[in-house]
């Protein structure tokens, strides 16, 4: 048996998608014939320069179909299904990262059927389900009715890909949504790239998983809901992995995938070091770098020699701030006060770190005094905006089975349509007028030379912008708060 | 293991036969070649799943309704009739959505009036014709902006199973549906 594991478009990513590569090696050290492809980064590098870009796009994220794309849609279809046949496989694992991949996956696995009746298709990753955190994939349901997708599997697949492999399909997570956080990360073998051709991304790096799960209890978050335990790994596993991965890619830019890289500060104070003394002596063109998301701490556990390892790491850091009013974050449940943000700021400054602030915007407790609040925060901190590079904004959603969701009544929040959709009838402030102030923020960021051209994207991961942003903002508008 | 260059395709409809006197007649063709052939059969689903040749030319030649006895109607209202009706078509396994479906259905009857209609109920005698005029399955649904809608399928389930052969008798009014 030969099992392909691949992407499925799309992700606005110009780096690896680490999934393939990671079941690839984890299939082979079973014994099974495995190959993992990353067909998103063929997709994406084909689409970004096209000139009907964002009609294909729309076809990826919304299954719009404008009569002048379709003979490349089909085009993008026949070569992804050829890609996979041409491995010969007798099981394709379609890997989805978020659900901008399902549209995409029906056509795939429709093609792959009728080019291949025989062939057995599974599903799997965070992408079958519209929320992370979705007690019932709809998707899941469907595809299998319809014949196109045999299985599923729901959760970290470590060990239930193997159970399915084996027969076992009554494994927890295998055609069902509950799964069971039971894998050690420690036993994972090392992602195997061997399949990607490295020269193809624009962002050059190699993904490394170094944990799963969070160490905070954020009330919107959704990961928490998903992976209910933080698991780690130790600083020597993840820096062996980096050394072998260097020595066989001769890539030395880390993307960690995690929730945050800090999470367990011992290990992450012993990898800093083992990283900084590799670096040491060495030209900047050799030596390691990485880019993480990154809580911020209080300024005592993240003190002024842990920069300067961060500096020497040539680290990148992506900040879920979340809210710049003290009182909001607080009680969404990130507990550092504005000093230790102002802290942050300062040492990265001081350091040359590069940082990505992820601000939320109009959480449901904010106010407007806090809105201008936030705007008057971004005037009053002009002075790191070269240090951070990026600021990313995205509207506050309601996401179901959160805390948040859980405490709606709570807060006097009636949900809409969509988790963007909601009013909290305290405070009286519609999705319009959210969708006013993020463009506003925005357009203020700008202004204040926050926002560095460089699309490089600091995660890898877009932001939605122009016609992309406005479609987003047209689906907005089309569930009004009449409909609450 | 073969690349992607099938132009055989998975053809998958379901029909549904409503006998009043005896069922229709109905002959079903892929670019003049045979499919399959449904004669007196009862009152119900039925299935065809097979392969075809594309581009595809499907043909329904639809036969045996006798228009002075085959259609029962009081108080100008019909309360039984015989036909058949498309009740779902997917190529490649991917649904005709059900407002598509009717569109491409270009029914030649033989009546004078009404002799071109685009419908899935087919209560006349006649040729149904549908051109999938592609080798490549995904470009004709593209092509038809058509892309895994099956809802309101649940909607005429209700409206079609009507036995009209096994009505209870006395009202023709007061037949049931499942």
């Amino acid at each position: 048996m030969t099992v392909l594991i691949t992407s499925v478009p799309f992700t606005d990513t110009a780096e690896p998608i680490m999934a393939p590569a990671q079941l690839q090696s984890l299939l082979q050290s079973h014994g099974y014939d495995a190959v993992g492809i990353d067909l998103n980064a063929w997709v994406y590098n084909y689409i970004k320069q096209h000139a009907e870009k964002h009609k294909l796009q729309g076809f990826f994220y919304n299954q719009t179909i404008c009569p002048t794309i379709i003979d490349e849609l089909v085009f993008i279809i026949d070569h992804c299904t050829n890609e996979i046949l041409k491995y010969q496989p007798t099981c394709v694992g379609l890997s989805l990262l978020s659900h901008h991949s399902q549209v995409f996956t029906k056509w795939l696995a429709a093609s792959l059927k009728t080019a291949e009746p025989g062939i057995k298709i599974i599903i799997g990753g965070a992408g079958m389900h519209n929320h992370i955190a979705a007690n019932r994939s709809f998707f899941c349901e469907d595809v299998i009715k319809l014949g196109i997708v045999d299985d599923y599997i729901s959760g970290d697949a470590d060990k239930s890909i193997i159970e399915y492999f084996k027969g076992n399909t009554s494994y927890p997570g295998i055609n069902t949504v509950a799964w069971v956080q039971d894998s050690d990360m420690s036993l994972l073998p090392m992602p195997n790239y061997s399949n990607y051709n490295m020269d193809q991304y624009d962002n050059k790096c190699i993904p490394l998983l170094d944990s799963r799960g969070c160490v905070k209890n954020c009330e919107f978050c959704d990961i928490i809901e998903y992976w209910q335990k933080f698991n780690f790994r130790s600083a020597e596993s993840i820096f062996n992995e980096i050394l072998s991965q260097i020595a066989t890619y001769n890539i030395r830019h880390i993307a960690f995938r995690n929730s945050l890289i800090n999470g367990n500060l011992k290990e992450f104070k012993k990898l800093i070091v083992l990283i900084a003394d590799y670096n040491r002596g060495l030209p900047r063109e050799q030596q390691i770098s990485w880019g993480s998301y990154f809580i911020v701490r209080q300024a005592s556990q993240h003190p002024p020699e842990m920069w300067q390892l961060l500096k020497e790491n040539n680290a990148k850091l992506y900040l879920g701030i979340e809210s710049l009013i003290e009182r909001v974050r607080h009680g969404l449940g990130k507990t550092f006060n504005n000093d230790a943000l102002t802290y942050h700021l300062q040492q990265a400054q001081h350091f040359d770190i590069k940082l990505l602030l992820l601000i939320i915007v109009g959480y449901p407790t904010e106010t407007l005094e806090d809105y201008e609040a936030t705007k008057q925060w971004f005037r009053d901190n002009a002075c790191y905006a070269s240090t951070v590079y990026q600021v990313g904004l995205s509207l506050a959603a309601v996401l179901p089975n959160t805390n948040l969701a859980r405490k709606a009544k709570e807060y006097n929040i009636v949900v809409g349509a969509l988790p963007t959709v909601w009013t909290n009838k305290n405070l009286n402030i519609t999705p319009q007028q959210r969708i006013n102030h993020q463009f506003e923020l925005e357009q203020l960021c700008i202004e204040l030379n926050y926002n560095s051209l460089n699309t490089d994207g600091a995660s890898g991961f877009h932001l939605p912008q122009g016609k992309d942003r406005a479609a987003a903002n047209k689906l907005v508008n089309d569930v009004t708060v009449e409909n609450l | 293991m073969s690349m992607n260059k099938a132009t055989q395709t998975e053809l998958d409809i379901n029909l549904y036969f409503s006998n009043y006197n005896g069922s229709m007649t109905v002959e079903i063709k892929n670019n003049n070649q045979m499919l399959t052939k449904f004669a007196n059969v009862a009152t119900g689903d039925y299935n065809v799943k097979c392969l075809i040749d594309m581009p595809a030319n499907l043909t329904f030649t639809i036969s045996g309704k006798n228009y002075n006895s085959d259609t029962r109607v009081v108080d100008q209202e019909v309360v039984a009739d015989k036909f058949v009706q498309l009740k779902s078509m997917s190529l490649g396994k991917i649904p005709i959505g059900v407002l598509l479906l009717p569109t491409i259905c270009r029914f030649t009857t033989d009546k004078e009036e009404d002799k071109i209609k685009y419908e899935t109920y087919w209560g006349f005698n006649g040729v149904v014709n549908i051109n999938i005029p592609y080798s490549n399955f995904i470009k004709y649904h593209l092509s038809m902006n058509n892309g895994f809608d099956r809802d309101g399928l649940k909607h005429i389930d209700k409206l079609l199973h009507v036995d009209y052969d096994h009505l209870p008798t006395g009202n023709g009014h007061t037949f049931t549906t499942n």
